[in-house]
């Protein structure tokens, strides 16, 4: 292919991060995010697709090859910037070439949402609303732009599904679609680029970008290179860039990419030999082989931390510092050392990580899965694989790292959809700029909410739950329980076991049938335990009969630390019309309650809950659910707190190359 | 957090490749405060300084700019692993020096970082010199040439006779202050007169040149530049500066200190002089200007320049004598920790000072300088809102809103956003709340004592003067002043020969009148008439006399205790017709007569009073609680005796065109309050006291909304 610089340019295409609000300045952009996200909005966009559906029926007469003509027409609008007539003209041509070649026709809440999408808002929808539709055809909306269009799904095989589904529709509309796959060479990866629409993971994408970001080097400023040309060899030729600018991004899953992974960085790193670090590890384990605990050191498990007692101190001012190069330092001492026993007490193998052949596995504490490509910090994780006895594994430096937060902000046009998100409003608004927009679902919703039960303390909460999964199961009714946590499922799994019960259990060792089984939870007499996160994404659609003895029952065992996260279980049942019910059960022992509520706050919950249950049953859903907001502004807070570290440093440092290209405003 | 938190950062790979420097154009100079060891750098081009611990400082010379930091840092754990900072450490330290511009890597491209730094760096500037719109610099011009002319007079000053010459005048000074104290002390009164306002602003400017050509001088003299020469906007009103900053890198601390002092002694010197110049003149203009300079001299550097609990001169002098530099930044991390270790109890702070001492040294100064700076801006507004009327009100309310409002939302910001608080929050939220609420509960809720007091004076009644209606000379004494005495029982004879004279001249004018009638009767019937006449004229004249006569013996008007003011009676005394004699004071009802000022009369009719109680000067010990009282309705405006009034040293403004010192220049209230009989304090008729009210207790909040409604009226009639 031959580059001009233009075409040069708009591979590596990469605007500037979004701007960061602070001070006065801040309360002002809230004041501006709080009008548009404003309520109204939806109403306007559900009128506006109420006139999109009207044009449609203008199309139906006209042949295929009128409506290929069309779009080419309205792409040379929309290149030039389309008005409102023609973005509505272009969706309802899309509707129209939707239900030739998907045999689908988007409702009203679907083209809303699109416009929403187009717009450049979050939209929420439900689970089960069709969002695959509405992104695709926000797609054709961003693609006719001419410009790359990325749509990011949340794993890969929903990426090759939604593109290779959609392909048809996208052909019509005279666009051409391409996915990404973990395993693609950088070649497949290139061609599939290229195309008007690309369907891949956040995480393939943030790679691409920085492996090629790594390639351009020095020369990241397309000026630059061509320069370079004019004046020698080029340094860098275009074509072996991957990725191809960052104009258009549309987020599926968005709250998971943008919220929950925010801060997680994606590195690109190599192995690095550090037998300093190495051989400090192995001391500090050896040597922390000596301290007990509750004489040397207290651990506060509420915070994860652990205080040297002045019996540990001494001991730690005993260890000669000749035993290793690091020991030298008596800062570094300690802390190596105390590295070594927090890895012997708070990480614990099942819970935070597993080993698999050899090699010590993180396993991901929301969702249950492992991770293998995930390692932690410096140290940490040689540090546990001493603990474990295992050889050390060669510490990676890194080359290369980005946060999705920091990745996304680049994007020119960003937009994305997500089942729930309102509760994290501010922080889209303020880190990403997305207003979100809450869509209505199509048909009205008949989720029933029995009321919540609270219990002061764990054994009842789990009697109760283990009568309510009796109770539902006997009439035939599917169950879905959801946990918090693994350890929690185990529990409840080990109590359905004894009970005679036969149900599924879902979480890090059942990957494999992850989709499979949770698509099956819908089937009559089903019980199935899951954590929470387990199988997102999945429709869970109700077997014969299912729905006449009133759908899916849902469990709750407890409070998620974020309402978004129960308003995702609870989404899982009463999709698209269908009947369904909620209960939740929560106790003053969860981890929301520890977590956020002081001990004597705690025992007095308990103590109402079990004089007085139903003041205690009001009064607990009310404290619950101030838990839950403090604990979304927490991580608020420190998400906010890495982007500030990372736009200071990036924009202190005397950077260049990539980091320089990804600097923070 | 898990592992160890300053040898490893996952941000290490941005700063790792990096080949740079320290910038060649820095001046490094090694101090040492308090036996700790600092390396100073000084950035010539800005005038910046950065001081840095001697491993960093190691570790940064290590930097050649040839290797990248990550080769750098690992030789330097060879080499020296027990210094060698950790990665973390590096990665803030180079983003830190960078941000200050003090590393240089070969690497172009650069550049365009610099530029938007400084440009944010100056709307940063110019946003806080908007913020902080009473205290404008505006640098204006190099003054190094005119100081570089002038050098002769710092080394004249820095040497042993300057400071002998220097000691001497300000000895001399202080010996003629303390000899003049109640003279210098009496004139501040006229300070601010309209009149002399205009030479008080220009001796201020002049006074602030030679300040501040102390400095410059002083600086200059040890070695040090001074570059920049402006106009500081000090409350709107413009004052010259000089920036002697270079001072802070002297290495020598007694360089540092006397530059830092050096404008402060140039004002005491000159107020000095002054002083000799006041003394020795006459009332004058050169008076008038001799005793501008030393008011400005001596109040500028007490409250001001020579205080350290401001951030003046007197400030910087202390941080240095004491070896700690930002002692007021310092000191408020100090009562942060103290909070945050105490109150908040978070886990694992690095500690601000380690030794009590130290600690509560660091501490009180904090609290004292806040204090201080509240009064100082508190008497500020308060003076602007006064000088400058409506726009004044504004401008201090702008400045109750910066000064106030900002710290309070920097610490709501703290508790709220501040990741340290993150463990705990909710103690720190739960904590401050209660405190907030208990504050609130106190100031709005809790009635508390609310009272004003008044001076007036003790009346007796019934009282009366004892005043002769005849002159005369003391013939008698009957009683002695002091007595006890009864109604109508004669208090002293007078003799009036005169009036004797008179009345015998009177009663043969009546004999004559009346022989010439019986004559008459019988021979000229026709004058009878006009001898009846004149008879009856001879016998009226003589019935005056005679009352005159019978006003000789003065008798007490009514019972009670004959009080002559302490004056004695001689016999022979000639007493004029209407002098006083003294009173007659009754012991039936005391009253104690009180001077509401219309300030104050608020109060006695927006809340009921409880009670009322007297004092009276010389029992102050007693308290009196009056029986009843009652508000004399409508204006007043002649006090009861003239010793109330400011002319007879009492409080009460009068009017000083009026001859008698007791008409005042403001109506006021009286409020009669009837005093208990049966004590057994002495009660004077006109013995001056104070009555306090004690009103129905208020809420504090309330009672300060009241005061502050009543001062806002008092000053501008809102």
């Amino acid at each position: 292919m031959f580059a001009t610089p233009s075409t040069d340019h708009r591979l590596s295409y990469l605007p500037e991060a979004k701007r960061l609000h602070s001070g006065l300045e801040g309360w002002l952009w809230d004041i501006g995010g709080r009008w548009r996200r404003r309520s109204r909005l939806a109403d306007e966009l559900l009128d506006e697709a109420e006139q999109v559906l009207e044009n449609q029926a203008r199309f139906e007469k006209e042949s295929n090859r009128h409506l290929a003509d069309l779009f080419l027409q309205l792409s040379g609008r929309f290149r030039r910037g389309p008005a409102p007539e023609d973005i509505r003209e272009a969706l309802a041509a899309a509707a129209e070439v939707s239900r030739r070649t998907l045999y689908l026709e988007p409702y009203r809440e679907q083209v809303a949402g699109a416009l929403a999408l187009d717009r450049g808002c979050l939209a929420e929808m439900a689970t089960g609303e069709g969002k695959t539709l509405t992104i695709g055809l926000a797609a054709v909306l961003a693609g006719l732009v001419g410009r790359p269009v990325h749509v990011v799904t949340a794993n890969d095989y929903l990426a090759e599904r939604d593109a290779v589904a959609l392909k048809p529709f996208f052909h019509g509309c005279g666009l051409t679609v391409g996915h990404i796959q973990g395993d693609m060479s950088a070649d497949v990866r290139r061609i599939n680029y290229r195309r008007s629409l690309t369907y891949g993971t956040s995480k393939e994408i943030v790679a691409d970008f920085l492996r090629d970001r790594l390639v351009l080097g020095e020369f990241q400023d397309s000026r630059r290179r061509a320069l370079q040309k004019l004046l020698s060899r080029p340094a860098v030729r275009s074509d072996a860039l991957v990725l191809n600018g960052m104009f258009t991004a549309i987020v599926d899953e968005a709250d998971h990419v943008l919220i929950d992974e925010a801060v997680t960085p994606l590195l690109i790193s190599e192995q690095h030999p550090n037998e300093y670090l190495q051989a400090a590890v192995m001391k500090a384990h050896e040597e922390a082989a000596a301290f007990l605990e509750g004489r040397d050191f207290e651990t506060d498990p509420k915070f994860g931390e652990l205080t040297l007692t002045s019996e540990g101190r001494r001991r730690l001012e005993e260890i000669p510092p000749e035993r290793c190069l690091l020991f030298q330092n008596a800062r570094w001492k300690e802390e190596l050392l105390m590295q070594a026993l927090r890895a012997r007490v708070f990480f614990l193998r099942g819970r935070h990580y597993v080993i698999d052949g050899g090699k010590v596995v993180i396993i991901d504490e929301t969702t249950g899965r492992p991770a293998p490509q995930r390692s932690w910090r410096q140290g940490l994780h040689q540090a546990i694989e001493a603990k474990e006895g295992l050889e050390l594994s060669i510490p990676t430096e890194n080359l290369a790292s980005l946060s999705f937060q920091r990745f996304f902000r680049h994007y020119r046009r960003l937009s994305g959809v997500t089942g729930t998100g309102k509760e994290n409003a501010k922080e889209l608004w303020h880190i990403y700029h997305l207003p979100i927009v809450i869509l209505p679902t199509h048909r009205p919703c008949i989720r029933k909410f029995a009321g919540d039960v609270y219990a002061p303390a764990a054994e009842e909460k789990w009697t109760a739950v283990l009568a309510e999964v009796a109770a539902v199961h006997s009439v035939g009714r599917p169950v879905l329980v959801g946990c918090g946590s693994v350890s929690a499922s185990e529990i409840l799994a080990a109590r359905l076991a004894a009970a005679g019960f036969n149900f599924r259990l879902l979480n890090a060792t059942q990957l494999k049938h992850e989709a499979e089984i949770v698509a099956d939870a819908g089937q009559p007499g089903m019980i199935t335990v899951a954590t929470n996160l387990a199988g997102r994404g999945t429709d869970i659609r109700l077997g014969a009969g299912v729905a006449e003895t009133g759908g899916l029952h849902v469990i709750a065992t407890e409070h998620a630390l974020s309402g978004r996260v129960d308003r995702q279980l609870f989404g899982r049942c009463a999709r698209q019309g269908d009947p369904g019910s909620v209960r939740l059960f929560a106790c003053v022992e969860d981890e929301l309650p520890r977590r956020f509520l002081p001990g004597w706050a705690r025992r007095c919950l308990a103590h109402l809950l079990s004089r007085w249950p139903s003041g205690g049953v009001w009064f607990c859903h009310r404290l619950f659910r101030f838990c839950q907001m403090a604990a979304t502004g927490m991580d608020y807070r420190r998400r906010l707190g890495v982007l500030r570290r990372d736009r200071w440093l990036t924009r202190m440092l005397p950077l260049w190359g990539m980091d320089q290209s990804l600097r923070e405003r | 957090m898990s592992g160890p938190e300053n040898l490893f950062s996952e941000s290490w790979h941005l700063v790792a490749p990096l080949r740079i420097t320290l910038r060649y154009n820095l001046d490094v100079r090694r101090q040492v405060l308090r036996g700790d060891v600092w390396y100073l750098f000084h950035d010539e081009l800005n005038n910046q300084f950065y001081r840095i611990r001697p491993a960093t400082h190691a570790f940064l010379m290590r930097l050649d700019g040839r290797r990248t930091v990550e080769e750098v840092w690992r030789e330097s754990l060879v080499l020296d692993p027990e210094n060698t900072p950790g990665q973390q450490e590096i990665v803030q330290l180079v983003a830190q020096l960078a941000e200050a511009s003090l590393i240089q890597s070969e690497r172009a491209g650069d550049g365009l970082r610099q530029f938007k730094l400084r440009q944010e760096k100056r709307e940063k500037l110019l946003r806080t010199q908007i913020l902080n719109f009473f205290f404008i610099r505006l640098p204006l011009f190099d003054p190094d040439a005119i100081l570089s002319r002038l050098s002769f007079v710092g080394r004249a000053a820095v040497s042993p006779f300057g400071a002998l010459v220097w000691a001497l005048t300000v000895g001399f000074g202080l010996k003629m202050a303390f000899e003049n104290w109640g003279a210098l002390s009496d004139r501040t009164q006229g300070i601010l007169a309209p009149a002399n306002l205009g030479w008080l602003y220009a001796v201020s400017v002049l006074l602030k040149l030679w300040h501040e050509l102390g400095h410059g001088l002083v600086c200059k003299r040890f070695g040090g530049q001074v570059r920049t020469f402006g106009v500081m906007f000090m409350v709107f009103v413009p004052l010259p500066f000089v920036d002697a900053s270079a001072a802070y890198g002297f290495r020598e601390r007694h360089k540092r200190v006397l530059t830092g002092a050096a404008g402060v002694m140039a004002e005491l010197f000159a107020a000095s002089l002054a002083l000799l110049v006041w003394t020795k003149t006459g009332q004058g203009l050169a008076n008038q200007i001799a005793y501008n300079v030393i008011f400005l001299a001596s109040v500028s550097t007490i409250v001001f320049n020579g205080n350290p609990l401001l951030r003046f001169d007197g400030y910087f002098v202390l941080c240095d004598l004491l070896a700690t530099p930002n002692l007021a930044q310092r000191s408020t991390f100090q009562l942060k920790w103290l909070l945050e270790r105490f109150v908040f109890d978070i886990p694992r702070l690095v500690p601000v000072e380690r030794t009590r001492k130290a600690i509560g040294w660091l501490a009180a100064y904090g609290i004292a300088s806040g204090v201080y700076k509240m009064i100082v801006l508190w008497a500020i507004l308060l003076f602007i809102g006064d000088q400058l009327f409506g726009l004044g009100i504004g401008l201090a309310l702008l400045g109750v809103i910066f000064w106030g409002g900002g710290p309070l939302y920097q610490f709501g910001r703290y508790l709220f956003t501040d990741p340290r608080l993150e463990v705990r929050r909710n103690r720190a939220l739960g904590i401050v709340g209660a405190f907030v609420v208990a504050v609130l509960v106190f100031l709005f809720l809790i009635p508390m004592p609310h009272r004003f007091k008044m001076p007036g004076v003790v009346r007796m009644e019934p009282s009366a003067q004892i005043v002769p209606v005849t002159d005369g000379r003391i013939a008698e004494l009957f009683s002695a002043p002091g007595a006890e005495v009864v109604a109508g029982q004669p208090l002293l004879r007078l003799e009036n020969l005169e009036l004797e004279g008179k009345r015998i001249a009177l009663q043969e004018a009546i004999e004559e009148t009346e022989a010439r009638r019986r004559f008459a009767r019988e021979a000229l019937p026709s004058v009878l008439s006009a001898l009846d006449k004149r008879l009856e004229s001879v016998r009226t004249q003589l019935a005056d006399v005679e009352r005159r006569c019978d006003g000789l013996v003065v008798r007490a008007p009514n019972p009670g205790h004959w009080a002559a003011d302490g004056v004695d009676y001689a016999q022979g005394q000639w007493v004029p017709r209407g002098f006083s004699l003294g009173q007659v004071v009754g012991t039936e009802k005391a009253s104690f007569s009180a001077i509401v000022s219309q300030d104050e009369a608020a109060g006695l009719f927006s809340d009921p009073i409880s009670r009322v109680e007297i004092r009276v000067r010389g029992q102050a010990g007693r308290t009196l609680r009056a029986v009843s009282f009652k508000v004399l309705p409508g204006d007043q405006r002649r006090l009861p005796t003239a010793a109330l009034g400011w002319a007879a040293g009492g409080d009460i403004k009068v009017d000083e065109e009026q001859r008698d010192a007791a008409t005042t220049t403001e109506p006021f209230f009286e409020v009669i309050a009837e005093l208990p009989r049966n004590t057994d304090v002495a009660l004077l008729h006109l013995r001056g006291g104070v009555a306090k009210f004690v009103l129905t207790p208020r809420p504090l909040a309330l009672q300060w909304w009241r005061s502050l409604r009543q001062l806002l009226k008092k000053r501008y009639q809102i």
